[in-house]
């Protein structure tokens, strides 16, 4: 039987990785109201490119820069080429990166094949650290430490530098926001492309959690949506908090109630949507 | 009737239409039969979603639920409980209506994604059930052997079958055509378009919502119950949320701004998909691309192939339901 | 255009497009060839499954320069899409418009029961290449579908048997995939160990696509002498790495699939120590093992699996019934197929009265090799049926796995 430090890290430690696959879906969405349901696809793509990279240089930081370039820069195409016409239009939105996601996912197994892949964990963090009755993996807690830097990297972003308050005016008012002389198609280029390269980051680290196969641009997406629409949209630290909390309840629905561990994930976000229909920290519409 | 004075041409067309797919087993091979039935149930699937998404505005990622407990409804009326065919087709509406309105309680105060998370929540309960019930639903083995013995065919075999659904689907597709054009339909309409200015004139919002989730799930549970005597097997894979996904991408795809456009969107993509898969292995990639093509090239969906439609105030033959209109920063309403 | 002109054109497209669809190509083939039709997923889950079967069959074919048995065969592919509606589709068309003389397909025992039905009518033998669920060749057995893989249970229940007799373990845990195949692996596992004299102390299910194991592993009772797992795919390389990341100290053991050499090869370290019962492994002696491994090794450049062997053996089997019939048609290749007796990669193959193939039955133990990790035979069970040790009349009137679930522990 587990201790309850055990099941606290483990949840904050799987919360964390939740966050990270959701934080590109947050910033994007959050910032420009844009739904990019391809985000799982770039997780993939992010994974298997580095993957293929590392097999490569056999560097496994050469690989990850390399993959969240790639993506990155595909997402900045993305957003140029193709959300940018349906900005919004949430349902044409919907559609389009769907459309999307089948195609890069197909494309994935088209090049790489099906069989299921475990990539390997950051150089130096295999292993797990026992101290007395607990042995805890230091890559979990290694996604604890990703998740802080990121979050606290994104919140800086939006709400303390000159850019993230460029993003929000621009998506405030745009037409007020171009008339002020702010370049608002490159930086919707910009966030998008920094949205799917977190995609990938995620895909990178946390694919060493997840693995990665087919239907993971689902299921991986899934993840994402609820702790970013539990948390409320448009909000990082709402994110972070749901990325945690969701799993933190899934981890002690699991070990209590093993037989309802198809619903741990769904559970809250039913139970606070219906009381909360903004989400935890969810801006108010106008 | 008023609404068809001058409207010939369009008469003649359903007219024809609704001919060619009655004579259809006698100008394709047999195998065709199958799957246009298949086309069929999931397109008046995608019309009775069509209530609650085109016309009622609301994001649904539910709907398999509707559609599934259809299905088992028929799966275990026949293959476990004995019951007679009246009986499962009047539990399974009864299901499909009740559920319904569990969902349009439990969505009144929440839209846009919000509410496609949350339907999708529900939605997934729903499948669980199916998936761990085990001792009644034999869970992801389904229920086979499912026979149509009980259905009122006239003769035997896919063919008959196939005029049955026929049948089912028009009668059900006027039905549903008939509740757009009336007064409670019209309403459900304006919800969508402005509730605030719904409200002030007196409709209360939250009933019209709940009444459009209540018929919705009642003709998704009906299109359920086809399915699954049209299969001879149900398993909880009819209520997976890629279920519910497809049905709203279908009418996306098809037009959800107009009566008909899902059922076009439901039969062109599965149509697509069969074809495709013909030919390449890689007919995902190909869907993706037609689904983002279609959006970027025809925003109003499929049925705006011939060209734009125009938007009507008055009574109209073809109901349009026009999209909700974007704010002055360019933001839609919630 | 006018107005009402325009609406009607796009319905009219649509139907159009619909009728374009019928515009099919009937198979064409010459008399004495034969077609085979394979049914087995493309895309989905499963994709590298299905691949994996159909390149074992193709290249048994192309290892006879397509003809066996004296006859061209000719060969049809259908994705199975993981999707019951698609596959029955598909398994129609194939009987239908392409005249096939048999099928290999299905993975996904749900569209398998799905497309029963259908094929138990239409008569055409099938043989089932994956799709697990017991009752396919049990209570719901027809006369026409054979299977050349496993039931979800019979490639457990020896493995209970092993691990209280020959292994001394007196008490397990066992933890499966919370769906059929899990309930059936677990159950056959925990009814063989405890008809043996051991006793089940705790039982665990966890939903398919687990994407943290943690709180599984953390539950598991380390009292118990060994943890018994059912895992398959990526699952399984998640369970055993939590396994490890959390140091848990008893003896792993598990079902065959949840070190398939595919698995294995993403699981390499964290896996050795695990044993296993499979009816194949890799580095099984025989010389028909070694000539099928060099060449779908040689050939497709992936470590080959149990599926690619499933179809190359599908391959033989076919070989075998064809041989020596003048007429071929679903009676005459049915009553042909029923009676087989092959070597296969991975040693005797033949059909028992419900359809089910009986074969060895290996004991495994990953072990490093050569800087690789394999599945290295410890122990053959040979010529194992579906029903293990048990009277098929009897094992029938057992309730079926499925309802038996959560009730393994401690009783």
């Amino acid at each position: 039987m587990a201790s309850l430090l055990s099941h606290v890290l483990n949840g904050l430690s799987f919360g964390s990785l939740l966050f990270l696959v959701a934080s590109g879906l947050t910033l994007t969405f959050g910032l420009m109201r844009a739904l990019n349901l391809a985000h799982g696809a770039f997780f993939l793509l992010g994974g298997y490119v580095a993957l293929d990279l590392l097999g490569r240089t056999d560097s496994y930081w050469l690989a990850m820069l390399g993959a969240v370039v790639v993506v990155g820069l595909l997402g900045v195409a993305f957003e140029r080429f193709l959300v940018h016409r349906v900005l919004h239009r949430e349902l044409a939105q919907v559609v389009l990166t769907i459309g999307a996601a089948f195609v890069i996912a197909d494309q994935i197994l088209a090049y790489w094949g099906g069989r299921p892949v475990m990539p390997p964990r950051p150089p130096g963090l295999g292993g797990s650290v026992t101290i007395g009755d607990l042995t805890f993996p230091w890559f979990r807690l290694s996604l604890i430490v990703i998740a802080l830097v990121v979050f606290v990297s994104l919140w800086l972003l939006i709400n303390r530098t000159r850019v993230g308050a460029m993003i929000r005016a621009s998506v405030d008012d745009e037409e007020m926001a171009r008339s002020v002389g702010i370049r608002v198609p490159v930086l919707f280029m910009a966030v998008f492309g920094a949205g799917s390269a977190l995609a990938a980051f995620a895909g990178v680290w946390g694919g060493a959690f997840t693995g990665l196969e087919p239907g993971g641009e689902f299921s991986i997406l899934l993840l994402a949506l609820v702790v970013t629409v539990v948390g409320g949209l448009g909000s990082v630290t709402g994110a972070f908090v749901a990325g945690l909390g969701v799993g933190l309840v899934d981890e002690f629905g699991k070990s209590l109630f093993p037989s309802f561990a198809l619903f741990t994930i769904y559970a809250p976000v039913a139970l606070l949507l219906a009381i909360r229909p903004r989400g935890l920290l969810g801006r108010v519409e106008r | 009737m008023a609404a068809l004075r001058g409207r010939w041409p369009t008469v003649v067309g359903v007219l024809a239409g609704v001919g060619l797919l009655t004579a259809l087993p006698a100008l394709v091979p047999s195998f065709y039969v199958t799957l246009s039935t298949r086309i069929i149930v999931i397109a008046m699937f995608a019309l009775a979603f069509n209530v609650v998404f085109g016309m009622g505005g609301m994001h649904s990622l539910g709907h398999a639920a509707f559609f599934g407990l259809g299905g088992y409804t028929v799966g275990l009326g026949v293959t476990r409980w004995d019951w007679s065919f009246t009986v499962i087709v009047l539990v399974a509406l009864a299901l499909g209506a009740f559920v319904g309105l569990a969902y349009g309680i439990l969505t009144q105060r929440t839209n846009g994604i919000y509410l496609l998370l949350l339907t999708l929540a529900l939605g997934q309960a729903i499948w669980g059930l199916a998936f761990q019930q085990v001792e009644i639903t034999r869970g992801d083995n389904g229920i086979s052997g499912v026979t149509r013995e009980l259905v009122p065919l006239v003769g035997t075999g896919a063919l008959s079958y196939y005029h049955f659904v026929l049948l089912v689907a028009l009668a059900s597709t006027g039905s549903l055509w008939w509740f757009s054009l009336s007064p409670v339909g019209r309403a459900i309409v304006g919800t969508r378009e402005s509730p605030t200015r719904m409200a002030a004139l007196g409709f209360r919002v939250g009933l019209y919502r709940n009444i459009a989730f209540v018929v919705s799930g009642l003709f998704s549970a009906l299109a359920g119950v086809l399915y699954t005597w049209h299969h001879r097997f149900v398993s909880p894979d009819a209520l997976l949320w890629e279920m519910s996904a497809f049905i709203l991408i279908v009418a996306i795809v098809g037009g959800a701004n107009t009566f008909l456009g899902p059922a076009l969107g439901a039969a062109v993509i599965i149509s697509l998909e069969f074809w495709v898969s013909l030919h390449t292995q890689r007919w995902m990639t190909v869907l993706g691309l037609v689904y983002v093509l279609t959006i970027l090239f025809l925003p109003e969906g499929i049925v705006g192939l011939g060209g734009r439609l125009r938007r009507r105030h008055a009574s109209v033959d073809v109901p349009v339901i026009p999209e909700p209109t974007a704010s002055r920063s360019g933001r839609s309403h919630e | 255009m006018t107005q009402t002109r325009r609406k009607l054109l796009a319905p009219l497209a649509g139907m159009a497009l619909l009728l374009l669809t019928a515009c099919d190509v009937d198979g064409e083939q010459d008399d004495d060839a034969v077609t085979i039709g394979l049914l087995n997923p493309l895309t989905g889950p499963f994709a590298a499954l299905g691949e994996d079967v159909n390149d074992g069959f193709q290249l048994y074919l192309d290892e006879h320069d397509g003809r066996i048995a004296g006859r061209d065969i000719e060969v049809v592919v259908e994705d199975e899409a993981n999707d019951a509606s698609v596959a029955m589709e598909a398994a129609e068309r194939m009987v239908e418009v392409e005249d096939v003389d048999a099928i290999v397909g299905f993975v996904n025992s749900g569209v398998a029961y799905g497309a029963s039905t259908y094929i138990a009518e239409a008569g055409v033998p099938l043989i089932i290449s994956v799709a697990g669920a017991d009752d396919l060749t049990q209570r719901d057995a027809v006369g026409n579908i054979f299977r050349v893989s496993y039931t979800g249970s019979s490639d457990a229940m020896p493995g209970g048997t092993y691990a209280c007799e020959e292994l001394g373990y007196e008490t397990a845990s066992v933890v499966g995939l919370d769906y059929a195949f899990g309930w059936e692996g677990v159950g056959g596992f925990a009814r063989a160990f405890e008809d043996a004299g051991c006793e089940v102390i705790q039982e665990t299910y966890a939903p398919l696509d687990t994407a943290d194991w943690a709180p599984f592993i953390q539950e598991l009772d380390t009292d118990a002498d060994l943890v018994w797992v059912l895992g398959a795919g990526p699952d399984a390389i998640r369970l055993v790495q939590a396994y490890r990341d959390f140091g848990v100290d008893v003896p792993l053991m598990t079902h065959g699939s949840a070190v398939d050499e595919e698995i294995l090869e993403q699981q390499q370290a964290d896996a050795e120590g695990i044993i296993s019962t499979l009816h194949y492994s890799r580095e099984l002696d025989t010389p028909e093992n070694e000539a099928f491994v060099e060449r779908f090794e040689g050939t497709y450049d992936r470590v080959v699996s149990r599926y690619a062997e499933a179809g190359w053996s599908s391959g033989l089997l076919l070989e075998e019934a064809l041989d020596g019939l003048d007429a071929v048609d679903y009676d005459t290749l049915t009553a042909a197929l029923a009676d087989v007796a092959i070597d296969a990669p991975r040693g005797p193959i033949s059909f028992d009265e419900y359809g089910q193939a009986v074969y060895n039955i290996y004991v495994r133990e990953v072990q490093e090799v050569d800087g690789d990790y394999r599945n290295v035979v410890i122990d053959t069970i040979p010529e194992v049926s579906q029903f293990w040790t048990y009277d098929p009349d009897e094992y029938l009137d057992y309730p079926p796995y499925e309802e038996l679930k959560d009730t393994w522990a401690g009783n």
